[in-house]
């Protein structure tokens, strides 16, 4: 390589960014509206009471250039519901920062999609939750959301976009599973099937009742196994579990802030009472939830196979348990069984 | 001179780390490139040249010679762009 001052690693940027509590990942809540009514949804309300205007998420967008981030999530609810989307995801990247959406595509057309795509997003990364309609719509609650989600996919494929699917594995769509990742395939985007349900943001487990059975998320994992691709994370002592409050950010329509996309147990503070850079940099309950991501990595390790090596997820364990560290049935069941498919007798 | 508008970027710590969105590849710069990403825009090449020298301890001549291959190579991967 004829660039001096250039390297191609980038190993150490995750680590440096724990060191230094940079949030390199942000996620911001646009809105709760939403176009579907999805039977395990994890949005505490479908309304926003108070919701941040385009010139309120301007400067929190610049607050969160300072402080570190590097990628912007704009997530809901649906976000594209958001009537200032388009001003909000412009400020991203005349921030210079990279750009991700969490969308249903409902509300994605062909104008839609270019506008999308002339910002060059990270990757749009839509929703799937079957292969049919039948379980798709089911599954959102909405008559036709299959045909959306596919029509969203094709104009944003036309367009040029970097698309993601993500299907969350349920009790209901898992006898699809083939076919969900044929569907990917066909149309050439990967997909990434989560077995992982977590409770709604306010602590009701109903959402759980919609979970795969242990045949569901052993076909998935089988399939994961033979690509490489099960669950895994590495642990050591003196490490953390995660980023949660360190690396991660996430601020819901009304602007208070959290340690990360899922720890609702306590907030830092709200954007329209103190800046951002004030909320993170100075808050205790900051530290405390890094307090949590440090103890939940001594504590997984203590535990040993095949939990250490199983990721784990502290603030889906408050929701469920009201402890963060504790861990549950359905986490030693994935964990056991992702340990039982890695090294086969 | 200017970064490219399909480019993500932040510094982590002494390091810039550069995301292409087009290819989606990201790259990082050691303490001097990431200085002189830093300034990209700002100012011309003779006086990042200048700034090298200064704060790196190198001599001038070799300073000019890696700022300009490192502006040629960021360009040749169009992560620069000619100003309006």
């Amino acid at each position: 390589m004829n660039d001096p001052f250039a390297h191609a690693g980038l190993l150490g940027v995750k680590q440096r960014a724990l060191d230094r509590a940079m949030p390199l990942s942000a996620y911001l809540e646009l809105t709760y509206a939403c176009t579907w009514r999805c039977l395990f949804c994890s949005n505490p309300r479908r309304h926003d009471i108070q919701r941040l205007s385009a010139a309120q998420w301007l400067p929190v967008l610049d607050d969160l250039r300072l402080l570190g981030a590097l990628v912007v999530t704009l997530t809901g609810g649906e976000p594209l519901a958001h009537p200032e989307f388009f001003a909000i995801a412009r400020g991203v990247r005349q921030r210079a920062m990279a750009l991700r959406l969490f969308t249903n595509g409902s509300l994605v057309d062909r104008d839609v999609a270019r506008a999308l795509t002339a910002l060059r997003p990270l990757s749009v990364e839509l929703s799937l939750h079957g292969a049919t309609a039948v379980t798709h719509d089911r599954t959102t609650g909405r008559e036709g959301s299959f045909a959306a989600t596919l029509s969203a996919i094709d104009h944003l494929q036309a367009a040029g976009a970097t698309l993601l699917l993500k299907a969350p594995l349920t009790g209901i769509n898992e006898g699809e599973l083939d076919e969900l990742l044929a569907l990917a395939e066909c149309r050439g985007i990967p997909i990434r099937v989560d077995p992982t349900l977590k409770p709604g943001d306010d602590g009701n487990c109903a959402p759980l009742a919609y979970g795969a059975s242990r045949a569901g998320v052993a076909a998935l994992y089988q399939r994961l196994a033979a690509v490489g691709q099960l669950p895994q994370t590495g642990r050591a002592a003196g490490g953390v579990n995660c980023g949660l409050g360190r690396t991660t950010v996430a601020i819901d329509p009304e602007g208070n802030v959290f340690p990360c996309m899922q720890w609702r147990h306590s907030d830092l503070g709200n954007v329209c009472d103190t800046p951002l850079t004030q909320l993170w940099r100075g808050g205790q309950r900051r530290a405390a939830a890094t307090a949590i991501a440090d103890q939940a990595n001594e504590v997984l390790l203590a535990l040993g196979e095949p939990m250490a090596s199983f990721p784990f997820c502290p603030a889906a364990a408050v929701l469920e348990h009201g402890d963060p560290l504790a861990v549950g049935e359905s986490f030693v069941r994935h964990a056991s069984l992702a340990r039982e498919l890695r090294s086969p007798a | 001179m200017r970064h490219a508008e399909h480019v993500a970027w932040q510094r982590v710590g002494e390091e810039v780390v550069v995301v292409d969105l087009d290819t989606q590849r990201a790259m990082g710069f050691n303490p001097v490139g990431s200085l002189l990403w830093e300034l990209i825009g700002q100012t011309d090449e003779s006086t990042l040249a200048h700034i090298v020298a200064e704060r790196f301890a190198v001599p001038l001549e070799r300073s000019a010679t890696d700022v300009r291959a490192f502006l040629s190579d960021l360009t040749a991967r169009g992560l620069l762009e000619e100003s309006a």
